[in-house]
């Protein structure tokens, strides 16, 4: 599923302090990581990633590195903050209440599917 | 960064030469160089507008120095007279580099020439910039270095850099083989989208990714506006996310990752990436930002001022000229004589002014020229054919002024005037020999300051020719023809001073004076030339003159106030603001004044140039009321200085020294443009009425009293006490102190004097060389040509004889 492109500007940046919460990946990782977890539905380009990853880096919620890999390439780690820690326990918090308004709603039932029944 | 400050250090060097060849002091090195440096960075941004050849470049190229050139222009012009601009010979030289015909065609036709040219042929364009540049620096040099021939030679090396600066400012053609100029170029280090180019290619290479991606990294690259090290880290951060994701195909048989589109990347990264750079970047962008809103704003507001400047209409709600007429307005036509005086007008006319002697030389003598004092080798055929010329009609105008007790001249009224002018047959283009310049339906016809006056010039006429009658009239001892004459000489006075105005009543102090000179005159060569009761009636005569005829200032204010309604707007709330007609009228009377053409100023006709900058000025310049408080309070600090007694007056409480200051402020002068263009020197004129024209009144009277004494006691007085034993009249107390006039008896007769400019009592003595004894200032003046006293009679004659002018070089 392709999420519309507001979704995805909502939702990515909070993926990507999550992943980096479990520790410091590559630009290639995390994309591989975000399409794998999340079933493809964050799947996202080069286009998309990088400029979210430099306006984390810019809002100082993130911070990368360069670094030599064992295999002699050379790459940019990116690591999550204490600043990037707190804003990933409030988005969580955000997340969570939208995901309980919209399953009193009714627009997600509360197994997580969306009730589609109700169009 | 190096090419620009390569280019900067070469543009440095020209400015120290040119500042180091046309200064004289220290300031004039600094001023200098900050106007060429205001130039020179002019010249430079114009032809990187030219040469980047984008539509951006058009804003840069040609609305940026149009709007500079009204800066430059309006600094250059208010600093023209600047105590700091250098020598006249050279600032006039280097002003004409900065002045409307050469700077504009110098950046508007090089920027197009370079706009185009770009297109074409940027080999072609690098020539013709370093041309042009080094043409303007070296042409700009030798105007500078015009009356210094040694210093010429160095233009060949200024034009060097002229070129050398031409070159950097242009890049090199793709594919040149001028290397050394592509990695100089100014134009390539503020476009690094080819050096981001050249970098990407670099890391590129021999990297083994799949040529789409390549070309997406090339593409995000051309799109993105970051500086080398950020391209630098973005392309090579791409590029592993490219490799890696090709490893992970190979591995894994994986499809390719998405790339995304490339312009969007390109814009995102951009931006995302800007917001990493530091505080002070960010500060910075603001800041430029705000400068370019301000510069925006203020070239918008120009426009917004030029329309107003340009539609303001005066509106003229005042007749100023009937209220200053008012006095004579109210007599009966039939009690005026103005319409006699035009006729005598017309008789002198017809006379002409004729040759009265003619000496062997062939020089020859006319009474308009010499008056009563030709020479004395032709004086008496002078003034036998003086007589036999002018007798009869010196007669008429001696009759004419003891017959009526106004003129009345109808001011203004040009209708009636020219009505009657053609029915006794006058010739208008004589009458008005100096007319309006303006027509009927021009704000600044009929005001105050431009109503023309053709009477004052033959008032003028008249007086010189009863003068000479007077003289003549002496010389043939008809003492009682005399006596009237300058009986009517007082009547013309009077004429002139009918309409209070400042020339009116100039000319009436100048036409009064020439009665108490030539009494004073007289009497000092010829102390019996009147019989007692004769001086009794020359006494009576100059005694009811008024002892001081004062300035009119309150006119001073109603003509001040006449030219505002007609050069301001009207908003309905006695509010307004400056119309171009202000300009107009200054610029007209700087011509009319100065005999000079108002285009060797600016190398512009006048009314273009006005209407240049005229909005400018008039954006500072103050609105209609206060314009009209200014000028008020400028008024009452005049009377009040006008109602201190002259001995009482200092340079602290001078008016003069305030205006002058004014004047020599280049603020005040944008601010209050026409109430300082036309602020007159108030106080020498205040002084001219209250000081030296009382003490020339009191010339004729002095020596009427002192030989009406002799004659009734046969002697000398003693003191000026015995002239009147009671109380001395106020015409014997000295203007200059305070004190009562000084006499000495001496063996050579009675010296009757004023202790004059420097207030110190000199014993009866003239200044020496040419002195200047009788001239005023608010305090005693210490000077060489002061250091004397006034003498206000004597026998012979009140001036130095050569004899004494030879004694005074003696005592040196």
């Amino acid at each position: 599923m392709k999420l519309e492109r507001e979704l995805m500007r909502g939702t990515g940046p909070t993926a990507v302090l999550q992943l980096l919460s479990t520790g410091e990946m590559y630009g290639y990782e995390l994309v591989e990581q975000l399409a794998r977890q999340s079933g493809n539905v964050l799947a996202m380009g080069q286009s998309t990633l990088y400029p979210m990853l430099y306006n984390l880096e810019a809002k100082g919620l993130v911070k990368g590195e360069d670094r030599t890999a064992s295999n002699g390439r050379r790459r940019r780690y990116y690591h999550l903050t204490a600043k990037g820690k707190k804003k990933l326990i409030t988005d969580k918090e955000q997340w969570t209440a939208v995901n309980d308004a919209l399953t009193k709603l009714g627009v997600i039932n509360p197994a997580g599917i969306a009730n589609l029944g109700a169009i | 960064m190096r090419p620009i400050a390569v280019c900067i250090a070469l543009q440095a060097i020209v400015m120290l030469v040119l500042g180091l060849v046309s200064h004289q002091t220290m300031q004039e090195f600094v001023f200098t160089t900050l106007n060429c440096t205001l130039v020179l960075l002019i010249i430079m941004v114009c032809h990187l507008g030219g040469a980047i050849g984008r539509m951006r470049g058009l804003l840069i190229g040609l609305v940026f120095p149009i709007f500079a050139i009204l800066v430059i222009v309006s600094v250059a012009d208010s600093l023209r007279s600047h105590p700091m601009a250098v020598t006249r010979t050279r600032h006039h030289l280097y002003y004409d580099f900065t002045d409307w015909r050469l700077l504009p065609a110098i950046l508007i036709v090089g920027y197009l020439a370079l706009f185009l040219m770009h297109r074409v042929s940027l080999r072609f364009t690098a020539i013709l910039s370093s041309i042009l540049y080094s043409t303007f620096l070296a042409s700009m040099y030798l105007a500078m270095t015009w009356n210094d021939g040694p210093d010429r030679w160095l233009a060949v090396p200024v034009a060097i850099i002229g070129w050398l600066i031409g070159m950097l400012i242009v890049p090199a053609p793709p594919g040149s083989d001028l290397s050394l100029r592509r990695s100089f170029s100014v134009i390539d280090s503020l476009q690094p989208r080819r050096k981001r180019q050249v970098l990407t290619e670099r890391i590129l290479a021999d990297r083994e990714i799949t040529s789409e991606q390549q070309q997406f990294i090339r593409d995000i690259t051309r799109r993105l506006r970051l500086n080398i090290t950020e391209t630098r880290s973005v392309v090579e951060e791409l590029i592993h996310h490219c490799l890696d994701d090709e490893a992970s195909r190979k591995t894994t048989g994986n499809l390719p990752g998405s790339l995304g589109d490339p312009s969007t990347g390109a814009r995102l990264i951009t931006r995302a990436k800007r917001r990493c750079r530091p505080p002070i970047w960010h500060a910075w962008v603001w800041t430029a930002r705000g400068i370019q809103a301000a510069l925006a704003l203020a070239f918008l507001t120009y426009l917004v001022n030029v329309y107003r400047f340009h539609t303001a209409e005066p509106t003229i709600t005042t007749d100023f000229i009937q209220i200053l007429a008012s006095g004579s307005a109210s007599i009966p036509e039939e009690e005026r004589s103005w319409k006699s005086w035009l006729e005598l007008w017309k008789e002198e006319r017809a006379i002409g002014d004729r040759v009265l002697a003619t000496e062997e030389t062939g020089e020859e003598y006319t009474y308009s020229e010499w008056g009563s004092e030709p020479p004395d080798g032709v004086a008496d055929a002078y003034f036998a054919n003086f007589a036999r010329v002018y007798g009869s009609l010196a007669a008429r105008t001696r009759q004419l002024a003891s017959d009526n007790t106004i003129m009345g001249w109808p001011y203004g009224d040009r209708k009636a005037l020219d009505t009657y002018i053609s029915e006794v047959g006058i010739s208008a283009e004589e009458i008005w020999e100096f007319d309006q310049k303006y027509e009927e339906d021009h704000p600044l016809y009929r005001s105050v300051y431009t109503i023309p006056l053709p009477y004052l010039a033959h008032l003028r006429r008249s007086t010189l020719l009863l003068w000479a009658d007077a003289r003549e009239a002496v010389n043939s001892a008809d003492t009682k023809r005399f006596i009237e004459n300058h009986r009517a000489i007082v009547r013309l006075g009077e004429y002139a001073g009918e309409f209070p105005t400042i020339v009116n009543t100039m000319l009436a102090i100048s036409i009064q004076n020439a009665t108490f000179e030539d009494i004073s005159d007289v009497l000092s060569q010829n102390q019996d030339a009147f019989t007692i009761k004769e001086l009794e009636k020359l006494y009576a005569i100059v005694e009811g003159t008024r002892e001081v005829l004062p300035m009119p200032l309150d006119s001073v204010l109603l003509a001040m106030n006449d030219l505002i309604q007609r050069v301001y707007t009207d908003n309905g709330n006695g509010d307004g603001i400056l119309t171009p007609y202000a300009y107009e009228y200054m610029a007209d009377t700087m011509v009319m004044t100065s005999l000079a053409d108002g285009t060797e100023r600016h190398g512009l006709p006048d009314h273009q140039y006005r209407a240049f900058t005229g909005p400018a000025r008039a954006t500072i310049a103050a609105r209609r009321s206060e314009a009209i408080a200014f000028h008020f309070d400028y008024i009452e600090a005049a009377k009040q200085y006008a109602a201190l007694m002259p001995w009482e007056r200092t340079r602290e409480t001078s008016v003069d020294v305030q205006v002058e200051l004014w004047k020599n402020n280049d603020y005040m002068f944008w601010r209050y443009p026409v109430n300082l263009y036309l602020m007159p020197a108030i106080e020498s004129l205040i002084t001219r009425s209250d000081v030296l024209r009382p003490t020339t009144r009191t010339r004729a009277l002095i020596a009427i009293e002192l030989c009406r004494y002799r004659q009734d006691r046969g002697r000398w007085p003693n003191t000026l006490t015995e002239l009147f034993p009671d109380d001395l009249p106020t015409w014997m107390i000295d203007r200059f102190d305070g004190q009562p006039l000084r006499y000495v008896l001496s063996a050579d007769g009675p010296i009757a004097y004023s202790v004059g400019a420097d207030r110190d009592d000199d014993g009866g003595r003239w200044p020496k060389h040419d002195g200047l004894a009788s001239s005023w200032q608010p305090e005693p003046q210490s000077w060489e040509r002061a250091n004397g006293d006034w003498i206000l009679f004597r026998l012979g004659s009140i001036q130095p004889t050569e004899q004494e002018l030879e004694a005074m070089e003696d005592d040196q």
